[in-house]
């Protein structure tokens, strides 16, 4: 192979680290099988470039791509979608990094590391994720100067001031690029991130969810108010509603269809109708207007504040006024609601529904069932009934994140032996109890409360939260929280009040509420990636046609490409001056630079210096044609000897202000 | 210490009539402790000038006529045995006098050049294994005919760049070779000639000599002069770093004899001719006699401010 | 115009050649100057923009800021290496300091500078096509020499091609490059071919030259002693007689001239005298012998020794070189 084609020393060693850089993050999401295969054939690369193991032949590398791709079939069952594809392009650039010994070969590995890094975005988009791509950029750069520098290893490190200077000049160039260029919407519908690690609140509940939730801690969504945030006890984020019991866990109704209409309303944007059924709840007052961006959870239910009104497709409300998104959320979803926290829900039941929201198991909570059937004899109503069961919880129970363990009849063990529990024993209880009454009652999951942080909301997991509803005649469905008669501040200030350290998950921030530092510091972080999201990742095309309509006033596609264009030229032409700035005719030396203004001074009068004339020789000439400034000139060439030739720095001062006095008129 | 130059250059003028520029030089060459190169054509003052430098610095003076046969032990003396005591004695040959006359010094075969050259540059002999020292001070004027003659070997580069400077006396002014040719010969004044100079005086101009002051940008000057030399396509090669380091010392020698304690431009462009002319080499010229003009135009095209 | 549609490769061709006349004429120093510079992306950097269409794909598909961004990012670096690429070669000053003479065929070594400016520069590539290829680095400031090889093609002056200088420096994503006319002329000498003896030219006995050389056998004559003259020609049997101090000298007869004679090499053309006449003079320099050389209008006396040679080779290698090339030029054109 000629020497020119040989991959010099110094970019094998930043390929590896690139390529190691390139694949951490996608190597927790890869099947454990493929990331040994990883760092077995990342090993055989290395003892290559130490030149102990050979190249693998022909046989081998054939061996190894179908190996990995049937592996990957068999693991994901297809090869569309987004985790096998990126499993197979770990693969490929492994193999290609493998076999590779030639300088194109390292570049071919080289634009497949920036492919790759760019998929990293579609599982991750925080500012550490992009901070953490710029370092692969930057390493994958060094690693392509550093194949045209002939280098020793030793002399690697040459590589990264260079890779550094070009990304960072590149930084502004992307910015408008960022800005300006023109957006198209997606062009073709592609396999989303598919994960059945679900997060967040799950589609049930039995005893212990929750409290096992809220001490896991984690981001769940910010909810940014366009006026002021309502107060803490408003803030039922509603997320689903069970109504079905099976004697341990309550799960959503299972309906197969819904009579009298879709099941769904999903919202068109462009016909913008609304199903007939969504006017059956009232909106009374208190409206809000409000942004949530919620993390990926896998699931398809939506958090908001009742009673929700949401403008984005995809999205879509179900019969309980609950709103979900098609496919899940599987990105970060940001969307806009508008809620009124005063309303009325449904005031009519059918009476299938009735039933279904009557539903109890048989043969469980013997005791419960009996003492709300005489209860409800005993009160005239159900608000009556309501506050006897509240009152009686206040009095003797305790909210606590460490329930006992129950056994078979869950509602049965907590109300009358333990009496210890979190908020979805509660909530579970109370319902059973009122559905045992003959009170229609259901379950609400999500999230209640929130963190303020300067002017938005975050909520975590901690602050999930489980209550109930309950159907009142002639008031429809009204919400009760039997957690707020146990422990109110939960309800008026956040559980952090009750429970000061209740998450204790050592990986999670939230954990270290305590210490201040800490603490400000993950304040500080969520203020960051709050506004990363709000000025990054929500730029849209919508955004960029306001900022041009800003610029101009009125928006056209020669607006948008000429101003791109110009831009770009600006920061280039902006670099360019900056090394034709460095490259100018260096100064010369004081004294020097004197005495070439005094000679300068001489210009067309006849005697000018040559080149390579000494001050003496000059000094010589131009007295004999100027007598009448003997003396100056003969100053001047003494100072200017000693200034520059004795280092005598008074002279050089002196100089200066004589080679600005003298003048040949 | 201009004082003393001019007196010294005032009492060698009275045998060397019209020669003070060069005498000034011979002066510099001995004061940086230099070896010096006088080409000229035969009948010019040659040997004058070295036997009257030799009485008016005091020093002890010999002088070899280099032929063809002449070989090193002709120069540096020889064992010979003594029958007498039964052992070998040795009898030192010319080279040991402070200030050594070389006449005609390319007539003599490489080897016996390269046994003188040797002995300037280490200033000691060796002879049968045993070094024997010169005396110190220890000076060669060597004097060479430019004109390529048969049966010459014309030194090369290498060590041509041994010494210090290479001067030509040249033709006197019509003046002074009418005050000549009416006069007696100026030569039977040498020996009414005043000695000015001790060796502590020399060795105090030694001393103080490098101490003179070279400033930034003179270095500069000197820097742009030699890269000029060896990246031009006048030459076939420029100078070398001995020929800077041997610049720079003439330049602190003459600086200092004119009062000076910091050199100026002018005192490089004095003397680059004579210090580096023999070290570079036109392209074009096979034979190297060349030098003078080549230096010439360096002077006139590297600027002294930039 | 005609010709661009008979054959367009060519029309570009020239045309290209026109402009590089124009741009950079011959010289023998050049400072590259955005006039004398071109600069085009490489094949990589058409990968490269491939690449970066690709992760652009990404980011509009999964309507992904932070990939669109990644793929501005890519974009951005492809612009700002232009500027690289360019300021790697812009402003230098490239001189030619020397072409060794060499015989036609084999290769001339030519010494250049390379001078930076007050820019450091890395990996400059400087190339004949056909010759050899010496990549370079330059910190500011520190002008350097670089020695590269070009083969000769015919004797009297050659003229090599324009010298290549390129970078792709940093990426290799674009090339910039000039073709630079640094006025070279190798003097190359006729390729020497071998022939038999030189035919022996009749000579007058008369002319045979008595040499006096030292180290010769024969007693030659008596001078006057000179200090420093060996003790061992001293000619004591004179002394003895009184007759003052002498110095024997020695002498030999040699008569070892060879001429190098045109006429003689009858029935060959002008190019085959020439190699032949090459061949001897480098032979006979060899041997130690004396040698001249006669062609028409020229006569070297014999001499030895290497400027000598040098000489004698010069004349043979400009004999009528005009009337060389012009034959070269025609039958080039013919084809």
């Amino acid at each position: 192979m000629a020497k020119v084609e040989q991959i010099p020393r110094n970019c094998f060693a930043w390929l590896l680290l690139a390529l190691i850089a390139v694949i951490i993050p996608h190597g927790l999401r890869l099947p454990v099988w493929e990331s040994i295969a990883l760092v077995l054939v990342l090993t055989w690369r290395v003892q290559l470039y130490r030149g102990v193991w050979t190249y693998p032949n022909r046989l081998v590398k054939t061996v190894l791509t179908i190996g990995s791709a049937v592996g990957l079939f068999l693991q994901y069952g297809t090869l569309y979608g987004l985790d096998p594809m990126v499993a197979l392009l770990m693969i490929s650039i492994m193999l290609k990094a493998l076999e590779m010994n030639k300088k194109r070969d390292v570049i071919v590995v080289i634009f497949l590391g920036f492919f790759t890094t760019s998929t990293q975005f579609l599982f991750s988009q925080t500012v550490f994720a992009f901070l953490y791509a710029l370092l692969c950029l930057a390493l994958l750069v060094a690693a392509q100067i550093s194949l045209y520098q002939e280098r020793q290893l030793s002399e690697m490190a040459e590589a990264f001031p260079m890779a550094g200077k070009i990304v960072l000049q590149s930084i502004p160039v992307m910015l408008i690029l960022f800005l300006l260029f023109p957006r198209v919407g997606s062009l073709w519908a592609v396999p989303l991130p598919q994960s059945d690690a679900t997060t967040g609140i799950s589609d049930s509940m039995s005893p212990g969810d929750f409290s096992k939730l809220s001490k896991n801690g984690g981001k769940a969504f910010t909810a940014s108010f366009d006026g002021d945030i309502p107060a803490h006890r408003d803030l039922y984020w509603r997320g689903l509603v069970l109504s079905h019991f099976d004697g341990r866990t309550w799960s959503p109704n299972r309906w197969g269809s819904y009579p009298g209409g879709e099941l769904v309303d999903w919202v068109d944007s462009a016909t913008s109708k609304k199903a007939d059924w969504r006017s059956w709840a009232v909106p009374v007052g208190n409206p809000v207007d409000y942004e949530i961006i919620l993390e990926p959870t896998h699931q398809p239910w939506l958090f908001s504040l009742p009673l929700a009104e949401l403008n984005h497709d995809e999205t879509g409300i179900t019969r309980n006024y609950t709103w979900i998104k098609k496919g899940g959320v599987s990105q970060r979803f940001r969307y806009r609601v508008e809620s009124d926290l005063s309303y009325e829900m449904a005031r009519n039941l059918p009476p299938w529904l009735r039933q279904l929201e009557l539903q109890l198991p048989d043969d469980f909570n013997p005791r419960t069932v009996a003492t709300a059937r005489q209860w409800a004899q005993e009160e005239s109503s159900t608000e009556a009934l309501i506050s006897r069961f509240l009152n009686f919880i206040t009095r003797e129970f305790t909210y606590t994140l460490e329930p006992p363990l129950l056994g078979e009849h869950t509602v049965d063990e907590f109300l009358w032996q333990s009496q210890r529990g979190f908020c979805e024993h509660f909530a579970s209880s109370f319902v059973i109890f009122m559905r045992a009454a003959g009170v229609p009652a259901r379950v609400v999951t999500g999230y209640q409360g929130g963190e303020k942080i300067e002017d938005f909301l975050q909520v975590s997991q901690a602050d999930a939260h489980a209550w109930a509803e309950v159907w009142i005649r002639d008031r429809g469905w009204v919400r009760v929280d039997p957690t707020s008669a146990v422990a109110p501040s939960r309800i008026e200030s956040g559980i952090r009040s009750v429970f000061p350290r209740s998450v204790n998950n050592p990986l999670s921030m939230e954990a270290y509420t305590h210490i201040s530092l800490l603490n400000e510091l993950r304040k500080q972080i969520d203020i960051w990636d709050y506004n990363w999201q709000r000025w990054v990742l929500n730029y849209n095309k919508d955004n960029q046609v306001g900022l041009l309509e800003k610029i101009f006033g009125r928006v056209s596609a020669w607006h948008a490409g000429a101003t791109m264009v110009f831009g770009v030229a600006l920061i280039i032409g902006l670099i360019t001056a900056y090394y034709w700035w460095q490259t100018r005719p260096k100064p010369l030396p004081p004294g020097l630079a004197e005495f070439s203004k005094f000679c300068k001074k001489f210009k067309n009068s006849g005697v000018e210096r040559h080149t390579g004339e000494g001050s003496r020789d000059f000094a010589k000439r131009a007295s004999s044609k100027f007598p009448q400034h003997k003396d100056a000139i003969e100053e001047i060439t003494r100072l200017f000897e000693r200034g520059v030739y004795a280092e005598d720095f008074e002279a050089l001062k002196e100089l200066k202000v004589k080679v600005k006095r003298f003048s040949l008129k | 210490m201009e004082k003393l130059v001019n007196s010294l250059v005032a009492e060698i003028s009275k045998v060397v009539l019209g020669k003070e520029h060069q005498i000034k030089m011979a002066l510099a060459c001995l004061f940086s402790r230099g070896h010096l190169l006088i080409e000229d054509q035969p009948g010019m003052g040659k040997t004058t000038l070295a036997q009257t430098l030799a009485k008016v610095l005091g020093l002890e003076y010999s002088r070899v006529q280099f032929t063809s046969d002449l070989l090193p032990a002709d120069i540096v003396g020889v064992s010979i045995f003594d029958q007498q005591n039964s052992q070998f004695s040795f009898h030192p040959g010319p080279i040991f006098t402070q200030l050594l006359l070389a006449d005609e010094i390319n007539r003599t075969s490489p080897k016996t050049q390269s046994a003188l050259l040797e002995a300037m540059e280490e200033g000691q002999v060796t002879i049968d294994g045993d070094a024997k020292k010169l005396p110190s001070p220890f000076f060669v004027i060597a004097t060479q005919n430019p004109e390529s003659q048969d049966g010459t070997f014309p030194l090369p580069e290498s060590q041509l760049d041994r010494f210090l400077m290479r001067i030509s006396l040249g033709y006197p002014d019509a003046d002074v070779e009418r005050a000549l040719l009416a006069g007696e010969d100026p030569r039977t004044r040498i020996s009414e000639l005043r000695c000015l100079m001790t060796p502590e005086k020399l060795h105090a101009i030694y001393q103080k000599a490098g101490r003179v002051q070279a400033s930034a940008s003179l270095l500069d000057y000197i820097q742009r002069l030699i890269t000029y030399t060896r990246t031009s396509t006048e030459f076939s090669y420029g100078i070398s770093t001995r020929g800077a380091l041997s610049l720079m010392r003439c330049a602190r020698t003459w600086a200092f004899m004119h009062g000076r304690g910091h050199i100026i431009p002018e005192d490089l462009q004095i003397l680059l001719p004579s210090v580096v002319g023999h070290r570079v080499r036109d392209a074009a010229d096979y034979s190297g006699q060349s030098g003078y003009a080549l230096v010439e135009r360096v002077l006139n095209n590297v600027d002294v401010i930039a | 115009m005609l010709m661009l549609l008979r054959s367009p490769r060519q029309y570009f061709r020239s045309q290209f050649d026109r402009i590089l006349e124009r741009n950079i004429p011959a010289n023998n120093s050049h400072q590259l100057t955005q006039r004398k510079l071109f600069i085009l992306p490489t094949k990589t950097g058409l990968g490269f923009i491939f690449a970066t269409a690709l992760v652009w794909l990404v980011g509009t598909n999964y309507e992904n800021n932070l990939a669109l961004a990644f793929s501005y990012f890519l974009l951005a670096l492809f612009h700002v290496c232009i500027l690289h690429t360019f300021k790697n070669l812009h402003q230098g000053i490239l001189r030619c300091v020397s072409a060794s003479p060499v015989f036609c065929g084999e290769s001339s070594e030519i010494q250049l500078v390379f001078n930076p400016g007050r820019l450091s520069r890395q990996s400059i590539q400087f190339s004949w096509p056909d010759g050899s290829v010496l990549v370079e680095d330059f910190g500011a400031e520190k002008e350097k020499k670089i020695t590269l090889f070009v083969p000769t093609k015919y004797r009297g002056w050659y003229k090599p091609p324009r010298l290549v200088v390129e970078t792709q420096h940093p990426l290799g994503l674009w090339r910039c490059w000039s073709l630079v006319d640094l006025d070279i002329q190798i003097l190359t000498y006729p390729k020497p071919m071998v022939s038999g003896p030189m035919p022996q030219t009749i000579t007058n006995k008369n002319e045979g030259k008595l040499h006096s050389v030292h180290g010769g056998e024969d007693f030659h004559s008596l001078k006057e002693y000179q200090p420093g003259d060996s003790l061992k020609h001293i000619a004591w049997k004179q002394y003895a007689r009184g007759q003052g101090l002498l110095t024997k000298s020695f002498s030999a007869y040699v008569d070892t001239r060879l001429w190098l004679d045109w006429d003689l090499l009858v029935g060959l053309d002008r190019e085959a005298r020439l190699s032949r006449l090459t061949y001897l003079a480098v032979d006979a320099e060899k041997c130690g012998a004396d040698y001249g050389l006669r062609i028409p209008g020229i006569e070297i006396s014999p001499d030895k020794g290497v400027n000598h040679l040098n000489t004698v080779l010069k004349s043979l290698a400009l004999f009528e070189f005009e009337l060389e090339h012009a034959r070269r030029d025609t039958q080039r054109k013919k084809n």
